[in-house]
């Protein structure tokens, strides 16, 4: 590097098309958390709601494959959900079901919930 | 040295490639241990976004400083070290968001705003890692003869503050902080402060590593007030703003968040008694 003639080098261009991508990082992440900030209006409670998405024959059992949907921005922690199916009783606890998003999991029955309708809610959770 | 000011500042387009390298090297090195902490990812949805915001905006000043002070490459002026905040923070998005998807945590069904909170938190001690990269890997004599801001009082206390920041932060998501803090009574956590403090004096002024050994002038008295507990206090502030930034201290009462804070400022401590090493 030596025989340089002034003692300010120019910045070479990558330098200048890596802060501009970190800047566009910057600005796209700082965008979806503050247009997360604009809608997210509720209150702090999470709404959700748990439906099966299918159900599948498994050597312990039936399977019923279940969705819990959060429709408010509020996180919810240990997501406990209960099904019913005739006398029947399974639990399944999710550890996490973020703001406006899905989590799933799987619920056994000793007989096909596909006969006989389940009956599924959520009973408790945690804030985060 | 005006020669070691040339070896270390980029100035084609090759060599600025090479302090990328060197960047993503230090992102994945710094934050292994953090991509692999599952608090990591609940915190990207489980804090409000404007935390995460703040934090990320907090975060650009503090690689603003770390580019004066050190960086991946020396900074000409303050547009150069601008520049190489903005690509450090590109560097630590791009690096976070690959080892995110590829351990599965960024998962296909996820709403955007969880995958971007989850990628705007890991950047932030990733950027940390991208800019100390260079120091990290052995550049550290190049870049202590040309950063003068280093040795300055103010460039002094950026380090303490920098080299709290990089010890505290692989432990600071993690639940056992808040469980060690409880299940200390106060008398430890007494002896943990003045421990800290001790060890921060210590390994300031005592056992001399690389790079210390101009700074000691005066009395260990002088040294003690102006250097050690200026250099605790700042510990703690680092500490109290990631707890806070983390969302730890939501809740606790002013004595237990005390206790919570003593806990980190311990590694934060230690971390700016080595800053001149790691930093």
């Amino acid at each position: 590097m030596a025989g340089k003639g002034s003692d300010r080098d120019p910045i070479p261009a990558l330098e200048w098309v890596a802060a501009t991508l970190g800047l566009i990082a910057m600005v796209a992440l700082l965008f979806v958390l503050g247009r997360e900030i604009a809608t997210g209006s509720d209150d702090d409670v999470p709404s959700l709601s748990v439906a099966i998405d299918s159900v599948q024959p498994t050597p312990g059992g039936y399977v019923a494959q279940i969705r819990v949907t959060n429709r408010s921005a509020q996180t919810a922690a240990a997501v406990q959900v209960e099904g019913k199916l005739g006398d029947e009783k399974a639990t399944a606890t999710i550890d996490y079901v973020p703001g406006r998003s899905d989590a799933r999991g799987g619920l056994l029955f000793r007989s096909d919930p596909r006969i006989g309708e389940a009956e599924l809610r959520v009973v408790g959770y945690e804030l985060p | 040295m005006a020669e070691a000011a040339r070896e270390h500042a980029a100035t084609s387009n090759r060599q600025y490639a090479v302090a990328l390298a060197r960047a993503f090297a230090g992102a994945l090195i710094f934050c292994l241990p953090l991509f692999m902490t599952m608090e990591m990812w609940w915190l990207g949805f489980s804090l409000e976004p404007w935390r995460l915001i703040l934090f990320s905006v907090a975060n650009m000043a503090v690689l603003y400083g770390l580019a004066h002070v050190a960086g991946f490459e020396q900074g000409q002026n303050w547009l150069d070290d601008l520049l190489d905040a903005f690509a450090a923070y590109f560097v630590a998005t791009l690096t976070s968001a690959a080892v995110l998807w590829l351990i599965g945590a960024i998962r296909p069904h996820m709403a955007p705003a969880e995958v971007a909170g989850m990628i705007a938190i890991q950047t932030v001690p990733a950027s940390f890692g991208a800019m100390i990269g260079a120091k990290m890997m052995g550049e550290g004599k190049e870049i202590e003869e040309t950063e003068h801001w280093r040795d300055s009082y103010s460039g002094q206390l950026f380090l303490f503050l920098a080299g709290a920041l990089f010890l505290s932060f692989t432990v600071a998501p993690t639940e056992e902080i808040m469980l060690v803090a409880f299940q200390m009574n106060p008398w430890q956590s007494l002896a943990m402060v003045l421990v800290s403090v001790s060890l921060l004096h210590a390994i300031l002024y005592v056992v001399q590593f690389h790079g210390q050994k101009k700074r000691f002038s005066n009395s260990h008295r002088d040294a003690f007030v102006r250097q050690t507990l200026p250099g605790y206090g700042i510990a703690l502030l680092a500490s109290i703003s990631i707890l806070w930034s983390f969302g730890r201290l939501d809740g606790l009462d002013i004595g237990p968040a005390a206790l919570v804070a003593v806990v980190l400022a311990f590694p934060a401590a230690i971390g700016a008694g080595i800053a001149r090493i790691v930093v």
